[in-house]
């Protein structure tokens, strides 16, 4: 695979959120307004890079046994160090409404994931490339979401009101509620997209997270 | 298991090696960042008196005197001083009268116990609908943005909440008053407007009725 | 959801030449068009006891609700190819339904997003009619008090008789203090809600209806009513100053409305007499529990809602075994 192919791959054909459907957690709780989304993603993407440039630095040392804790390691001292230095320098409406799920950035299955995948298996520089596909892919998913619910609410964008007149705030887009609702239809509007693709390729193609035997909406899948 | 032997001394002092690393990067980091972090928290202390009080140059997150109302409920009052000179108290008290659980309320007051401002500093309200009388949320719209000019400073305004300024408590709590042009309570979030208007009460009234002890502070 | 899953209780006789979905089994639009007919006929009573209370107010509501919800299906039909289907008149009901559960003074675009919320959320993102895991007008009740808590929480005042469009707004019953509250109002209808709850008598009338025409199963209200009553008696005893009486409980805030008319609704409530049983009485249990102990000062449709989405599990471990099949696991039957 190619250097350039490292990087985008994470954008879009292997989107961390709207096709691996991994890192749910943030992605829902945080995903209330375009800001909250940005500040997550960013901080995630550090994160990432930085577990992906020191695990894909020591692959060769690391004992297979115990690869995992030395994985969790890494990255717990990467969000502990990200976590101290949001609370110091970052605004402090940021670090209070992203909270608790900085820390929880260690569980998220996007950083061991790609710990384990591609950087323990792959050399430092496309490490590099790939934390920073995956984590800018990552980033666009939780903006696109925060975006969407944001103005779904409010009318407005990153905290800026662009349609003046909307005074009263549509609260179940900012609630719990609107993070399933909108993934839910991110998630049927890719694969509408990449079923319809298929079709003109006339290739096959199975959505994420669906079980085909059980659905028969699109003739598309192989039964 | 696999061809690989497993040698425990060796994995163990590989990890423990790796833990150090990590523990040293991280208490460099720590300490380089800890007097950020302090500033950061210390500001976020001085930004809620700030908004009830008038201007203060001490810290007065470190002046407090703890009283209780005649419902038995501690009400702290933080000390503001300029230069040394008192210039307001800020009272603070959970109330426990919420739609659903407790409303954490702080009240500047001027010298003579009258009320300044009122602040709502946590609760757990519906939102939308008891949040309306507590929350004080400023709205950017896109049109400040083109014309650019500077952030008006100061709080945004809340009607609910601002209706208690320049009131003093009397014997008996303020009525929610819900239609007109002044109101402090409001149709649909009844329960919450009382909360709020019986925790700034219980504020102002045992302001009043401690005024010579809190004017000597807290020493 | 297909009863041909990896091991099921009980084996159909050729599952190969069977393609069983869950309930209804719909046979001809002239059956849905039928049952609707009367659903609708059993929600007049209701209807006439809104347009006494709240005037005109209440039939531009519910004109504008069935409107939006026959037109955004018609948009949805086009927009996939599919055939129209305004005519099996669920699009109607749904629209009726909305209205009711809609206040007098709602605002049109509230409407429009109900219908909007009911009909594609609720509905047709599910497959259409007889997919739909939930009660449609429940997700757009509940999308739209979520939503907008303010203006689904806040009621107009009735004034009885006078057909006026312009209204006074008031708390529905239950958000007020215990003692604010007076049983006869609540009784005929004199009292804040949205469109459909207020008159509890109209409300039980539309109910016998429907069983006299057995198309709802009378576990369902009886099991929903009387949990609420005795849960909300228990706390009313321990604690009578901050409970409402559990007569005020049981004709307040849509509970007469969700036992008769959603709880029961045959797209997404059980089959199964005894699965009815279980539906009610978790629906009561959890309407209790928001009412005692939660943010919302009404519980009836997240109840229904969360019930809607356990009727599959219900519907298996309650399930009896029909002629000619054969049981494949101990106790699967009952």
């Amino acid at each position: 695979m190619s250097a350039t192919k490292e990087f985008t791959k994470g954008l879009w054909k292997d989107n961390s959120v709207l096709v691996l459907l991994l890192g749910m957690c943030p992605t829902l709780a945080v995903t209330s307004s375009a800001t909250n989304g940005l500040g997550m993603g960013v901080a995630t993407m550090c994160v990432l890079m930085g577990s992906n440039i020191v695990v894909s630095f020591i692959r060769s040392i690391v004992p297979k046994k115990i690869r995992i804790p030395v994985y969790i390691v890494i990255i717990a001292t990467f969000v502990t160090i990200v976590d101290l230095l949001m609370q110091a320098y970052a605004p402090t409406a940021l670090y209070d409404a992203l909270g608790i799920f900085i820390p929880l950035i260690v569980v998220n299955c996007i950083v061991l994931g790609r710990a384990e995948a591609f950087a323990s298996k792959n050399g430092v520089g496309k490490s590099i490339l790939d934390g920073l596909g995956m984590g800018l892919g990552f980033t666009f998913a939780l903006v696109a979401l925060g975006g969407t619910r944001e103005f779904l609410a409010s009318g407005s964008l990153f905290e800026v009101k662009l349609i003046p007149g909307w005074t009263t705030d549509f609260m179940l887009m900012t609630s719990a509620p609107g993070a399933f609702i909108i993934l839910g239809l991110f998630l049927a509007g890719m694969n509408a997209l990449n079923i319809r693709k298929a079709k003109r390729e006339r290739t096959s193609y199975k959505p994420a997270g669906l079980d085909c035997n059980s659905c028969n909406i699109c003739d598309m899948t192989e039964k | 298991m696999g061809a690989q032997e497993i040698n425990i001394p060796k994995l163990g002092l590989f990890l423990g090696v790796l833990a150090a690393l990590a523990a040293g990067l991280l208490s460099f980091i720590s300490t380089s960042t800890a007097s950020a972090i302090k500033l950061n928290l210390q500001a976020k202390t001085n930004r809620a008196l700030g908004q009830v009080l008038p201007e203060f140059d001490n810290t007065p997150g470190e002046e407090i005197i703890t009283l209780r109302s005649d419902l038995g409920w501690p009400v702290k009052f933080y000390i503001g001083r300029k230069s040394g000179e008192i210039i307001g108290y800020a009272g603070e008290v959970i109330t426990p009268e919420g739609f659903s659980g407790d409303i954490t309320v702080m009240v500047g007051l001027e010298l003579d116990g009258s009320v300044r401002t009122v602040i709502v500093t946590a609760n757990t309200e519906t939102p939308g609908l008891g949040t309306a009388i507590t929350d004080r949320k400023v709205q950017k719209t896109i049109m400040d943005l083109i014309k650019g000019g500077e952030q008006v400073a100061g709080l945004a305004p809340n009607t609910y909440l601002d209706w208690y300024a320049d009131k003093k408590a009397g014997s008996d709590r303020w009525n929610i008053v819900k239609e007109g042009s002044a109101v402090n309570g409001k149709t649909g979030a009844t329960i919450t407007s009382r909360a709020v208007g019986g925790a700034v009460h219980a504020i102002g009234k045992t302001c009043l009725a401690n005024l010579i002890q809190l004017s000597k502070g807290a020493e | 959801m297909s009863e041909t899953d990896s091991k099921p209780i009980i084996q159909m006789p050729d599952p190969a030449k069977l393609v069983v979905s869950n309930s209804p089994h719909i046979r001809s639009g002239e059956n849905i068009s039928k049952i609707m007919f009367i659903v609708v006929g059993a929600m007049l009573p209701a209807c006439i006891a809104a347009v006494l209370f709240f005037g005109l107010a209440a039939i531009k509501v519910l004109l504008f609700c069935v409107v939006s919800c026959v037109l955004i299906e018609e948009g949805w039909n086009k927009l996939v190819k599919r055939r129209p289907t305004w005519k099996d008149g669920s699009a109607i009901l749904t629209g009726i339904l909305l209205g009711m559960n809609l206040n007098a003074g709602a605002p049109w675009w509230i409407c429009i997003l109900g219908g909007f919320l009911a009909i594609i959320l609720g509905k047709q993102l599910y497959g259409g009619l007889g997919s739909n895991p939930f009660n449609p007008v429940l997700v757009a009740r509940v999308g739209l008090l979520i939503g907008f808590p303010e203006l689904m929480t806040t009621w107009d005042k009735p004034a009885l008789g006078i057909m006026k469009i312009d209204v006074l707004t008031t708390a529905t019953p239950l958000g007020l203090a215990p003692g604010e509250t007076f049983v006869k109002d609540v009784l005929l209808g004199n009292t804040g809600g949205c469109l459909g709850e207020t008159s509890a008598i109209a409300l039980v009338a539309g109910g016998i209806i429907l069983l006299a025409f057995k198309l709802i199963k009378w576990q369902v209200p009886v099991a929903f009513l009387g949990s609420v009553f005795v849960i909300t008696g228990i706390a009313h005893v321990i604690s009578p100053e901050t409970v409402h009486s559990p007569f005020i409980h049981v004709c307040t805030g849509g509970l007469l409305l969700g036992a008769f008319f959603m709880a029961t609704d045959m797209v997404t409530s059980p089959m199964t007499r005894k699965g009815a049983l279980i539906f009610g009485l978790g629906c009561g249990v959890i309407t209790s529990v928001i009412r005692l102990w939660g943010t919302y000062p009404e519980g009836v449709s997240f109840a229904i809602l969360f019930m809607n989405a356990l009727t599959p599990l219900i519907d298996r471990v309650s399930i009896s075994k029909p002629f000619g099949y054969t049981v494949l696991e101990k106790g699967g039957a009952v």
